[in-house]
């Protein structure tokens, strides 16, 4: 299921003193079966985004196709200015079926551990399902089938979720999305707060969901994160896309990079002065550390 | 009862002068067959940079509070600056700590980044008349001079944490705990902390500053890396030693400092090559 | 800008003692209680309250118009109240204003209705100038200080008034967590508008047991995080912030002081300016 943005512009709080302007003109198309990492810096509308992708948050103008669900908030012109009567009127509707929309496009939100709320793990991963009007007996099913996929087993099933470690949590919480089939997983900031052995486990997560045929969509500070494993970066700088491409044509733009703060990968940092030293590595085989150590060898021969 | 109170602010003859904080033997649990941390001993000097790494869970963050006197050990003693830690000192021992957690939003106690300086001048004490200087010159010491009436809902995490490392300046500690401040901080915010501390650590060198963190990276700078396991104190020494112990080190859960992680790919490729600093791997490399 | 939220002018009553604000506060809701002899004379009283205090909005700059325009769900209420007591609060003594149908309608009804809502809307644009004009923990100084005598009986005065401001100071950051709850459940496809009863407190429950544990949790750290600043109850604190009583303060006092003793001689004496000015109005009773 591919996602198309057309002219996506998004405000908040209208009409206050703390009205701010989130995202400008965004076009773009998520394909089908992507890995998008959104990157920029705080407060550059990453979350204002993810949460377009499944209507939690509806444009103030333009049109978001998902799938075969389109919101149109398109501009409608009147004698060439904007028909702002007309505008109101479309955004008063109410959207239809919304909830066919939210079972398609999974968000875990950071720190998705604060939103469990269930006696046993089994129960609070099988809630999504029940809302979206499985049986009990479906929605058992797909919730062991999701626990399974974030390696939580049996003995886990009617143990409290609050006795669990934050590792942990995280995994219940992505499984109660994951029960839900979504064609896309949206992740905002997965990663925050977990150890370096938690993180490492957590990306191979996402990994093996990416590769059972899931869309995975999600923003990140972490550059080695997003040279490793995304196949797409976009770069927001104050609500407007200004690159997407792939990670390694992003890492190249060094302009780009400084006005955005972003640290290069670790990876590519070092390799970097090593073709200062001489060295003629081509980046380009260049993910993590052992392509890194890799590409060394290569050269050395 | 007053002899009492003379009594326990005596220092320890056993405890070397110059030591800062000293456990022996401690040990802390909620519950006895689960302890938390296990008959842990250790030696911090006045002035030392210590970083203390252990994934979670491992009990980094209890060791923080116990240092801090806001928990109470269950076995064996605790000593700042020699004096032993009992009921009656704690509160007063603590004036010399001060102690910066992780979450940004739940530390930040004032309506606004001035009131939150003050709320800790205001526990010591200090007159009010002056404040105001002490307040403008924390806040100048972390860079956020301009946000003295900013209110923490218009604040970024990073910002938050500056703040509360202010607040606990302004309390003129000499030992300093950063109890994963940077954790929950995008890279901008962990940098910013990081210059803070470099900064603090050159102008004042008596300053003993404890970072506990899960962030290798962030310990090489240090002068000495206590690795802590499921509540055990596995290893004391310094970082290069420490991360030449790749194999334990992976074996409880702990990943290696970038460039000691690829020499360990490049020997598996058959290159021997043995780490000594950075410059010297680029040069081994580029030979 | 909404009801009662503190608004960032720098206008002379936002520069005024906050002690004094409150004061000012608790006697206009005195004076709009106090009776004035007949239901006209109550009527002019509560007319000149009400002048006062919404010369005191222009001069705060605390919007009386968006102040109404946010209590609009309100407002239906009362006028079905009014209705109401139109109808059947009727007392039936007195000249008789109008018929409706079978039902005698009497001034006396007409005039208390009216100054019920006199008093609604005076008591509204206090409030709203007293909240728009007075920071939350500067309301709570003035809370601490006026309990103040409380503390001889031993009653932990300061406590109180820290666990006041603390529960201020965390009214946004809460508000926050529970939006970003509400959208996480939202995912998971819960509709808090729609559904049967049962579903909806499920959908409730999701909310607000999540909303619980973070706000336990944040108690927790916060705690630790005071106590790591050396915060001890029980020993003394000196205070940053002092209040300096100036100039205008005094004079404020002083207006205050006039003003209440205007009402409360109306009050006693009960003079009756429509007799004396021979004025024939409908009877009342």
């Amino acid at each position: 299921m591919s996602i198309k943005f057309e002219k996506v512009n998004y405000t908040y709080d209208i009409g206050l003193p703390s009205e701010k302007v989130a995202l400008r003109d965004i076009s773009h198309i998520f394909s089908d079966h992507c890995f998008t990492a959104l990157i920029g810096k705080t407060g550059s509308g990453k979350s204002t985004l993810l949460q377009h992708l499944n209507a939690l948050i509806l444009p103030t103008s333009g049109k978001i196709s998902i799938g075969s669900y389109i919101i149109d908030f398109s501009l409608e012109y009147k004698d060439g200015k904007v028909d702002e009567r007309k505008m109101k009127r479309k955004r008063k509707k109410k959207l239809k079926d919304i909830k066919s929309l939210r079972k398609k496009v999974g968000i875990v939100f950071q720190f998705p551990e604060y939103q469990l709320f269930e006696e046993t793990v089994l129960k609070d991963v099988m809630f999504g399902p029940k809302n979206f009007g499985k049986s009990e007996e479906e929605a058992k099913k797909v919730s062991y089938e999701a626990l399974k996929q974030v390696d939580l087993d049996s003995s886990y099933y009617e143990r409290s979720p609050f006795e669990l470690s934050g590792g942990e949590k995280r995994r219940v919480a992505i499984a109660g999305i994951l029960a839900l089939e979504p064609d896309v997983l949206v992740l905002d900031e997965p990663t925050v707060g977990l150890d370096a052995d938690g993180e490492k486990n957590f990306l191979n997560l996402i990994k093996d969901i990416y590769s059972r045929g899931t869309s995975i969509i999600l923003s990140t500070h972490n550059m080695d994160l997003v040279l490793k494993y995304a196949e797409n970066a976009l770069l927001l700088e104050d609500g407007k896309i200004v690159l997407a491409d792939r990670p390694h044509v992003l890492f190249k733009n060094e302009e780009l990079l400084k006005r955005s703060v972003l640290r290069k990968p670790k990876v590519l940092e070092f390799a970097d002065e090593l073709i200062k030293k001489g060295l003629p590595l081509n980046v380009e085989n260049i993910f993590d550390i052992p392509s890194l150590a890799k590409e060394i060898d290569r050269c050395k021969r | 009862m007053k002899k009492d109170k003379e009594l326990t602010f005596i220092r320890d003859k056993d405890i070397s002068l110059d030591s800062a904080v000293t456990f022996k033997n401690v040990s802390f649990f909620y519950e006895k067959e689960r302890p938390c941390l296990k008959n842990i001993s250790f030696d911090i000097k006045r002035g030392e940079f210590i970083s203390i790494i252990g994934h979670n869970g491992s009990g980094k963050s209890t060791l923080s509070k116990l240092i801090d006197g806001i928990l109470a050990q269950n076995e064996g003693d605790i000593y700042i600056f020699g004096v032993k830690m009992q009921d009656n000192n704690a509160i007063q021992l603590r004036k010399d700590i001060a102690l910066v957690f992780q979450n940004p939003d739940s530390q930040f106690i004032g309506a606004t980044c001035r009131d939150d300086i003050a709320f800790g001048l205001e526990n010591m004490q200090v007159k009010q008349e002056d404040m105001e200087e002490i307040i403008d010159d924390c806040l100048r010491k972390v860079g956020m001079e301009e946000y003295k009436d900013a209110e923490p809902a218009n604040l970024s995490g990073g910002q938050k944490q500056r703040i509360a490392i202010a607040s606990a300046l302004a309390r003129k500690p000499k030992i300093l705990i950063l109890d994963e401040a940077s954790a929950m901080l995008d890279p901008k915010g962990k940098k910013e902390i990081e210059d803070i501390i470099f900064e603090r650590k050159k102008e004042d060198k008596d300053l003993t500053i404890i970072n506990i963190t899960h962030e290798i990276d962030e310990t090489i700078n240090s002068d000495r890396v206590l690795v802590l396991s499921k509540g055990n104190l596995v290893m004391s020494d310094t970082p290069n030693k420490v991360f030449s112990n790749d194999e334990f080190l992976t074996s409880i859960h702990l990943s290696l400092p970038f460039d000691h992680l690829l020499v360990k790919e490049l020997n598996k490729l058959g290159y021997e090559i043995e780490y000594d600093d950075h410059e010297g791997l680029i040069e081994k490399i580029c030979r | 800008m909404t009801f009662g939220k503190y608004n960032n002018y720098t206008t002379i009553i936002h520069r005024l003692d906050s002690r004094i604000k409150l004061i000012a506060l608790i006697s206009f809701f005195v004076i709009l209680f106090l009776p004035y002899g007949t239901g006209y004379m109550n009527l002019v009283f509560y007319g000149i309250a009400l002048i006062l205090l919404f010369i005191l909005s222009i001069i705060s700059k605390a919007s009386f118009i968006s102040l109404f325009r946010s209590l609009k769900g309100i407002w239906v209420m009362v006028l079905f109240l009014l209705i109401i007591s139109l109808l059947f609060a009727n007392s039936n003594s007195g000249d008789i204003a109008f018929s409706i149908y079978e039902l005698d309608i009497y001034y006396s009804t007409i005039i208390n209705v009216s100054f019920v809502l006199l008093r609604l809307i005076a008591i509204l644009t206090a409030s709203n100038i007293f909240s728009s004009t007075t920071k939350p923990m500067d309301m709570t100084y003035a809370l601490e200080w006026f309990f103040y005598p409380l503390k001889l009986i031993k009653i932990p005065i300061h406590k109180f008034a820290m666990a006041i401001s603390l529960a201020l100071r965390f009214v946004p950051t809460i508000t926050m967590e529970c939006q970003r709850v509400i959208k996480a459940q939202a995912s998971r496809g819960v509709d808090y508008n729609q559904g049967r009863l049962k579903e909806k407190f499920k959908a409730l429950t999701s909310m607000i047991i999540p909303l619980f544990i973070s706000s336990f949790m944040k108690s927790g750290e916060l705690a630790d995080a005071m106590e790591a600043r050396g915060y001890d109850p029980d020993s003394k604190r000196t205070r940053y912030k002092v209040y300096h009583f100036g100039l205008k303060d005094v004079i404020a006092i002083l207006i205050l002081v006039i003003i209440l003793a205007f009402f409360i001689t109306a009050c006693c004496f009960k003079f009756d300016l429509f007799s004396y000015l021979g004025v024939d109005l409908p009877k009342l009773s």
